[in-house]
């Protein structure tokens, strides 16, 4: 039920995402060319009042930026999704894995040296910044299984002494190289400008191994909300569910990062959203966090092309804008829960 | 077939431990009977139990459920032997008590499979014994203490396994749970539908509900037996270090502490 609405309400607002902008579109036009790309739909009778500019804009300007910002929203919801069941923290985030920072510096270290090429549609920052988010990763899975046995806490600890390190390489980076201080920090704030079919093709292969194993871990993650023992106890493959899980949403927010920039507060409001509305069942929440995921970004990154024109807002300032209040509720919220 | 949890020469000393917390333990928890597994705090109970859930891996020795080392089993397959009721639970799980009940069918699912009509009349079942069922919609994190822990009672006896491990089941529960659940698994292992190791601290009811005892001290068997031979003051003035005075009415005995010096 709330599944197809989502669904629908997704469709509806990237199909408005793709007719508003500088030029704009009707709405009916912008449905029709998304509709003459479906299979077994006639286009050409689909595309008969439409005219090429407008379809040149949509199809190879417009909508990938939308889709892009649609799987990236969605992916960094369910990644959210499963952080706070691995962690069992409300607040846990993909950001703590320190992953988002080590893309930041990988995109960092290519601006910064000026190393800026394009192979084949894919751009050095996008491959450097993605390269930087793998290596994080895995210098944080194993300084974690060295420090600890106690998975868990290794990892979050890790990822933040980690982040923070390559915060300030990156700060470094920017003090050292000033005239590209501006282009590193709108980087970092996020944006999908630079989108490409590639770069959402890319995603898309990412976005759909990674919530295949989120769905088959479902069930698993629901025990583990329990602790780990008492998971255990009940038959769950503690270790395997917790190493598949934790690589599975590293791959995903490392995609997301490398081709958008760190876009904060996604990941941590809309799994709260959507439990409130569909309940904690992880099998439900994961795919219906990703719709609202999606709409989510696919509007925040319209507002962040349309609101002050011709200039864009980094949509990373605008999910933080919504986000950070509600952040703060959630944080006042669980201390009125302590106090009772 | 016969599924005895045994312990043989159970050892347990992690590196970050000063002393061993467990040392050559060997006691064969009888299926068919009501063990206690008794002992001051901190003498290596639970962490006794654990080793047949494989949550730890013992130094030297093994644990053993029925001829298997308990490490050797798939983590399903236990769980189909063996259910857990922890002291305290860690869940602050948004779940709903139906749902918290529900997960023990776990081990009997495949990963696609959904919960079918018998699950839910397991779970139904087990609510009801230990009623929990009339707050089944409610989120476990909004329960009281005691509620939780029939919950958890509840999911353990929804697991359907032949062994049930509690750990301090009653420390929560007014006086007329703590008697319903100690009558209810008796009455299980009277029916040969369980058998169960009880970890606790109430002599009166070890008394009545338990007909064997095992006894630790300082991660070592002192003790162990039928209940009405090895439970004497005598021992617990030993392990303890408190004095108890005996009464008896009705055939049953009463532990009473000595409280003066």
């Amino acid at each position: 039920m709330a599944g197809g609405i989502l669904a629908i309400l997704l469709v509806i607002v990237v199909v408005w995402a793709a007719a508003v902008g500088s030029v704009s579109v009707p709405f009916s036009h912008s449905a029709r060319i998304v509709l003459s790309k479906l299979p077994f739909v006639n286009s050409e009778k689909m595309l008969a009042e439409v005219s090429k500019p407008d379809q040149l804009i949509i199809w190879n300007i417009r909508l990938p930026r939308v889709i892009l910002a649609g799987l990236v929203g969605g992916g960094l919801a369910a990644a959210g999704v499963v952080m706070q069941a691995l962690f069992r923290n409300p607040l846990a985030d993909p950001q703590v894995l320190g992953i988002s920072s080590g893309a930041a510096f990988g995109a960092a270290v290519a601006i910064a040296f000026g190393i800026t090429f394009t192979l084949s549609g894919i751009s050095s920052i996008w491959l450097f910044a993605f390269v930087g988010a793998m290596l994080t990763m895995l210098l944080v899975f194993r300084v974690a299984r060295i420090a600890t046995s106690r998975s868990v806490t290794g990892i979050l600890l890790a990822g933040i002494a980690c982040s923070s390190m390559l915060t300030a390489a990156i700060t470094l980076l920017m003090m050292w190289n000033r005239q590209k201080l501006e282009q590193i920090y709108l980087w970092m704030l996020g944006s999908f400008s630079s989108a490409t079919w590639i770069k959402v093709g890319f995603m898309a292969i990412v976005l759909v191994g990674a919530m295949v194993f989120f769905i088959l871990l479902g069930r698993d993650l629901d025990l583990l909300s329990f602790g780990d023992q008492e998971a255990q106890s009940m038959g769950v493959s503690v270790k395997k569910t917790r190493t598949v899980a934790v690589v599975a949403t590293s791959l995903l927010v490392a995609a997301s990062v490398s081709v958008s920039g760190i876009i904060g507060f996604v990941s941590l409001i809309i799994p709260h959203i959507m439990r409130m509305i569909v309940g904690p069942k992880n099998r439900r929440l994961i795919p219906l966090s990703f719709l609202g995921g999606a709409i989510f970004m696919v509007f925040c990154d319209m507002i962040s092309r349309t609101a002050v024109p011709p200039n864009e807002i980094a949509v990373g300032a605008i999910t933080q804008v919504t986000g950070a209040p509600f952040f703060l509720y959630l944080l006042w919220k669980e201390r009125r829960k302590g106090e009772r | 077939m016969a599924n005895n949890l045994e312990a043989q020469k159970l050892s347990y000393h992690p590196s970050s431990a000063k002393s061993p917390i467990l040392t050559e333990v060997s006691y064969n928890f009888e299926e068919g009977h009501m063990t206690a597994l008794l002992g001051p705090n901190g003498s290596g109970k639970t962490t006794m139990l654990r080793h047949f859930l494989a949550q730890i891996k013992s130094t030297a020795g093994a644990a053993l459920i029925g001829e298997k080392d308990a490490l050797t089993y798939a983590p399903k397959e236990r769980s189909r032997t063996i259910a857990w009721v922890p002291q305290n639970s860690s869940g602050e799980s948004a779940f709903n008590v139906e749902e918290v009940v529900l997960m023990a069918r776990y081990p009997y699912k495949s990963t696609w499979e959904a919960d079918s009509e018998e699950d839910f009349r397991i779970a139904e079942e087990a609510m009801r014994t230990v009623g929990v069922y009339e707050f089944r919609n409610r989120e476990f994190g909004s329960l009281s203490g005691g509620e939780r822990q029939r919950v958890l009672i509840a999911r353990a006896l929804a697991q359907t396994t032949q062994w049930v491990l509690l750990d301090e089941p009653t420390s929560n529960l007014d006086i007329k749970y703590q008697i319903e659940i100690m009558k209810l698994m008796r009455g299980r292992v009277d029916e040969g539908k369980s058998s169960c190791v009880v970890v606790m601290h109430d002599f009166n009811m070890v008394e009545k509900y338990c007909d064997r005892v095992a006894m630790l001290k300082n991660g070592q068997l002192v003790a162990s037996g039928d209940t009405r031979e090895v439970l004497t003051p005598k021992l617990l003035r030993e392990v303890y270090e408190v004095s108890f005075e005996v009464l008896e009415k009705d055939g049953q005995r009463f532990f009473v502490p000595r409280t003066e010096n």
